[in-house]
C-alpha cells in the first residue's frame, strides 16, 4: 500500500506541478486572469510539448532513459523555482480564487469531489489488460526495465532495428517511464494508478471549465459548472455502452493516451475554440496551438483529432462568427 | 456493403442502442435557442463544419487515407456526454416546484442504475493485488526473477500469462516467431504432434523457462518426460526450467547415417492409433530439383543402410538437370521404393497405408489420385498425404476441395503440412498427424516412423 501511497503523491506532485507551469503561461506570459483550473489544464500540455522535446532530443543523443530523467527533474525544479520568483503573486490569486469558488459552492463542490473521487477509484482499480495495455504499460515497463527509450520491442523484449516511426512523436508513456524510475514506482502503478487518475481529474476540470461557457450569463455559473462535471461522471456508466466511446475509453483505458484524448483533450480543445470565438484574442489562439501541440506528444490519435475538432469545429464557428459581425455592422 | 451503408453502421456501431445522439440533439437545438443571436450563426456554422467530417463522401475519403478502422475517433469532437448535461441542468432549471426537481433527478437516477449496471456490478470487485495482475502471472515472474538472479530471460507459456507478464517484469522476454509449432502443440495439448521435432524445436530456440496449465498432464507429462524438470510453480502453473543439454535427445538426430551431402537425419515417429504396423520412410525434398548427384547417391546409401520401406521425394520444381525419366529410372535402379510426387510413381500401397504425393505441377488434383485416397479411406487403411502446396479447402467441388474435405473427415489422414500456417491449423484442428519437412535444410533429411 506504500507504492499505491507513492502513486498518490505523486499524482498531487505532478498537478501542482501543472498549476504552476500554467500559471508561469497564462498569468505571467499571457496576462490572463487567475484561473487554477485552466492553469493546471494549459501546464499538463505546455509540459507535454517541452517534454517531447526533451525526449526526442535524448533519443536521438544518446537513448539512455535516466539522461531523460535527469533533464527532466532539471527541468520541473526550473519551473518550480521560475514561477515562485516571478509569479508568486498569480499563484496566490489562483488559489485564492479556487478557495473562493469553494467557499461560495461548499456542498455542490464536495459532492463533485466525491463523485471524481469514486470515478478516479473505479478507474484506477478497473482497468482492463488486453493487448492495448500489453503495448503501452509493456512500453513504460520495457523502458524502464532496459534504461532504453524506443530501443527494444515492448512484445518480445527484443532488440529492435527502427523505432515504430508513427508514435515517434508520442512520448507519453516515456514519461510515465521517467515518472517510474524517478519516483522508483512500478509501471503498472504509474500507469494503472497515477494516470488514470489524472485523467479522471483533469477530464472534470475541462469539463468543469466548458461548463463556466456554456454557463457564462448564469448567476450560479461555478455551482452550474460543477453540476455539469457531476452529470458528466454520472453519465459514463451508460456512454460506455459500447467499445468506442470517449466513456468507455475512461472507465477501462484510463491510463492510455488514447483515453486522454477522447477526454480530456477534445473537451479542452473545444474550451479554447468557445474562448477564441468569445474573446477573439491571440493569445487564445496561441494557447490553443500549445494545447494542440501538447496533444500530439499523448497520442497519434489526438494529432488527428485536434486538427479535426479545429477545422471542423473551430474554422467553421470562427467564419460564423465574421459573417455575423458583418451583419451586425451593416445593419448599424 | 455501399460506403452510406458502412457509414452508418460505423456511427451504430459507435453509439449502440443508447439515445445519447437524439438527446445531444436536442441539447443543441435548445442550447441554439438559448443563444445570444451573434452566438447563433457560430453555432450553425459549427454544425455545418461538424456535418462536413461525418457523412458518407468524408468517410470515403478517410477510408482511401486508409483509416477506416480508427474514423470512430472523429466522433469523439462530439461533446455529447457535455451536451446532454447541459440539457440535463436546464431542464432541473426549468422545473420551478422542488417536488418537480425531485422527481426529475429521480428519474435521471433510475436511467443511470439501469444503464450502468455493469460498472456497478463490478465497483465493488477489488482486484487481490495493488498491480491488477493474475495473481500466477506475478507468481511465476517472480519466480523466474528469483531463480535467474533478476537477469533477462526467454520464456514460453500455454496459458494467458504471456500477455501479462511483461507489463509486470519487462526483464521475461517472448518468443513471438519461430515458434509457431511448439505454441500449438503446448497450447492445444497436442503431445503426438512431431514430439522429437517439438523436443529438438525446444532445444533450438532454448526457451530458459516454459509455463504449463497444471491442468495439461499431457503436456506436462510430455516435458517430464523430456528431461525437462519443473523449478516452481504457481496455482495455477508449472514453471519447467529448460536447460537445452538435459532434453532427452531420444534419437532425435542419427548421427551415424550421415554423409557427405546430408549431414542431419532427423526422425520423427508417428503414432497412430489402432495402427499394428510399423512402417520406416525417408523423407526427401528437392532431391532432382537441385539436382546434386552426389546428395542423390548420398539418399540412396542413406536408405539402404537404415533399410526403409520407401523414399518420399518431395520436390517443389521440376528436374533442371535431368528428364523426369532420368530420375525414375535411376531411382528403379537402385531397388528402393519410391514416390516422387513430380513423376507418374506418385503412389504406394501398403498393406494399412497407402502414401500419396500430390502431382501439384498445375495445381490440380486428378479425379483418379481423388478416387484412388477416396478407396483407401473407405478399406480402413490410413492415407500418407505428401502435398507440396496447400490444399485449397474452399475448392467446393473440385477434387483438390474433396480431398480437403475427406482429409478434415479422416483422423487416418497423415498430411505434410510443411507449408502454411492456416493449412497446417485447420489439420491440426481436425485431429490430422503431420511431421516437418525441413524444406529449406536440404542437409537434413526425415526418417519417418509410422506406427
Amino acid at each position: 500500500m506504500f507504492a499505491v501511497g507513492k502513486a498518490l503523491i505523486l499524482l498531487m506532485f505532478d498537478l501542482v506541478f501543472c498549476f504552476f507551469f500554467g500559471t508561469l503561461i497564462n498569468n505571467k506570459i499571457w496576462k490572463k486572469q487567475e484561473n487554477p483550473i485552466e492553469n493546471t489544464l494549459i501546464g499538463f500540455f505546455a509540459q507535454q510539448a517541452v517534454f517531447q522535446i526533451l525526449a526526442l532530443f535524448v533519443y536521438w543523443k544518446t537513448e539512455i532513459l535516466h539522461h531523460l530523467s535527469t533533464l527532466w527533474i532539471g527541468v520541473v525544479l526550473l519551473v518550480i523555482v521560475i514561477t515562485l520568483l516571478v509569479a508568486r503573486v498569480h499563484l496566490k490569486k489562483g488559489v485564492q480564487n479556487l478557495f473562493r469558488v469553494v467557499q461560495q459552492n461548499r456542498q455542490i463542490v464536495f459532492l463533485g469531489l466525491l463523485v471524481m473521487g469514486l470515478t478516479a477509484f473505479y478507474v484506477a482499480t478497473h482497468g482492463v489488460a488486453d493487448d492495448d495495455a500489453m503495448y503501452y504499460i509493456g512500453l513504460v515497463n520495457t523502458t524502464v526495465s532496459t534504461d532504453r527509450i524506443y530501443q527494444y520491442n515492448v512484445y518480445t523484449g527484443e532488440i529492435m532495428s527502427a523505432m515504430y516511426g508513427r508514435r515517434a512523436l508520442v512520448t507519453f508513456e516515456i514519461q510515465s517511464a521517467v515518472y517510474a524510475q524517478v519516483w522508483n514506482l512500478h509501471a503498472l502503478l504509474v500507469t494503472r494508478i497515477f494516470r488514470a487518475c489524472e485523467n479522471v481529474i483533469l477530464t472534470g476540470f475541462a469539463v468543469y471549465l466548458c461548463g463556466t461557457q456554456l454557463f457564462s450569463k448564469s448567476v450560479h455559473r461555478e455551482k452550474k459548472s460543477v453540476l455539469l462535471m457531476i452529470f458528466y461522471f454520472f453519465m459514463l456508466p451508460m456512454f460506455a455502452n459500447t467499445i468506442f466511446t470517449p466513456a468507455t475509453f475512461l472507465l477501462r483505458r484510463g491510463y492510455e493516451g488514447k483515453a486522454f484524448t477522447a477526454n480530456v483533450i477534445a473537451i479542452f480543445v473545444l474550451y479554447q475554440i468557445v474562448r477564441i470565438l468569445r474573446t477573439n484574442q491571440k493569445k487564445e489562439m496561441v494557447l490553443l496551438l500549445l494545447v494542440c501541440w501538447g496533444s500530439v506528444a499523448v497520442s497519434t490519435s489526438a494529432i488527428v483529432l485536434c486538427t479535426s475538432e479545429v477545422a471542423a469545429i473551430g474554422v467553421f464557428a470562427y467564419v460564423g462568427l465574421l459573417i455575423g459581425r458583418k451583419r451586425e455592422r451593416q445593419k448599424v | 456493403m455501399s460506403t452510406a451503408e458502412s457509414f452508418i453502421s460505423v456511427i451504430e456501431q459507435y453509439f449502440g442502442e443508447s439515445m445519447f445522439l437524439a438527446a445531444f440533439f436536442l441539447a443543441l437545438v435548445f442550447f441554439y435557442k438559448k443563444s445570444e443571436k451573434s452566438e447563433k450563426k457560430s453555432l450553425l456554422f459549427a454544425v455545418i463544419g461538424a456535418a462536413c467530417f461525418f457523412n458518407p463522401i468524408a468517410f470515403r475519403v478517410i477510408c482511401a487515407l486508409g483509416e477506416q478502422e480508427t474514423y470512430y475517433r472523429l466522433l469523439w469532437m462530439i461533446p455529447i456526454l457535455m451536451g446532454v448535461g447541459y440539457f440535463c441542468i436546464e431542464l432541473l432549471e426549468l422545473a420551478e416546484k422542488k417536488y418537480q426537481k425531485c422527481l426529475l433527478i429521480g428519474i435521471m437516477t433510475v436511467l443511470f442504475v439501469l444503464n450502468g449496471n455493469t460498472v456497478l456490478a463490478n465497483f465493488m470487485k477489488l482486484p487481490t493485488n495493488i498491480y491488477q495482475m493474475d495473481e500466477d502471472v506475478i507468481q511465476l515472474a517472480d519466480a523466474m526473477d528469483e531463480l535467474s538472479d533478476g537477469e533477462r530471460v526467454d520464456f514460453l507459456s500455454n496459458g494467458n500469462v504471456e500477455d501479462l507478464i511483461r507489463q509486470y517484469n519487462a526483464n521475461i522476454c517472448l518468443y513471438m516467431n519461430g515458434t509457431h509449432e511448439v505454441n500449438l502443440m503446448l497450447v492445444n495439448e497436442w503431445t503426438h504432434y512431431g514430439g522429437a521435432y517439438v523436443r529438438q524445436k525446444i532445444a533450438y530456440l532454448h526457451p530458459e523457462y516454459i509455463a504449463i496449465k497444471k491442468e495439461t498432464p499431457n503436456i506436462v507429462h510430455f516435458l517430464t518426460s523430456s528431461g525437462i524438470k519443473i523449478g516452481a510453480e504457481s496455482n495455477n502453473y508449472y514453471l519447467f526450467e529448460v536447460k537445452p543439454d538435459e532434453i532427452a535427445s531420444d534419437n532425435s538426430y542419427l548421427e551415424s547415417l550421415a554423409k557427405e551431402t546430408v549431414t542431419a537425419v532427423n526422425v520423427e515417429y508417428m503414432d497412430l492409433p489402432n495402427f499394428e504396423s510399423e512402417y520406416e520412410f525417408l523423407y526427401v525434398t528437392n532431391l532432382f530439383s537441385n539436382y546434386e548427384q552426389q546428395r542423390v547417391e548420398d539418399i540412396i546409401a542413406i536408405s539402404k543402410e537404415a533399410g526403409v520401406d520407401a523414399v518420399i521425394i518431395n520436390d517443389e520444381m521440376l528436374p533442371n538437370e535431368m528428364s523426369l525419366e532420368e530420375c525414375e529410372a535411376y531411382l528403379k535402379e537402385t531397388d528402393i521404393p519410391f514416390v516422387y510426387n513430380q513423376s507418374g510413381q506418385n503412389v504406394l500401397e501398403f498393406s494399412e497405408l497407402l502414401i500419396y504425393t500430390a502431382q501439384n505441377i498445375d495445381g490440380d488434383i486428378s479425379k483418379a489420385d481423388f478416387e484412388l485416397v477416396k478407396k483407401a479411406l473407405e478399406t480402413q487403411k490410413s492415407v500418407l498425404l505428401v502435398t507440396d502446396k496447400l490444399i485449397n479447402v474452399d475448392s467446393g467441388q473440385t477434387f483438390e476441395g474433396q480431398l480437403a474435405e475427406l482429409v478434415l473427415e479422416n483422423e487416418t489422414v497423415l498430411q505434410n503440412y510443411a507449408r502454411g500456417e492456416q493449412w497446417q491449423k485447420i489439420m491440426l484442428q481436425n485431429g490430422v498427424y503431420g511431421f516437418e519437412q525441413n524444406a529449406e535444410h536440404t542437409h537434413m533429411v526425415t526418417l519417418v516412423r509410422v506406427h
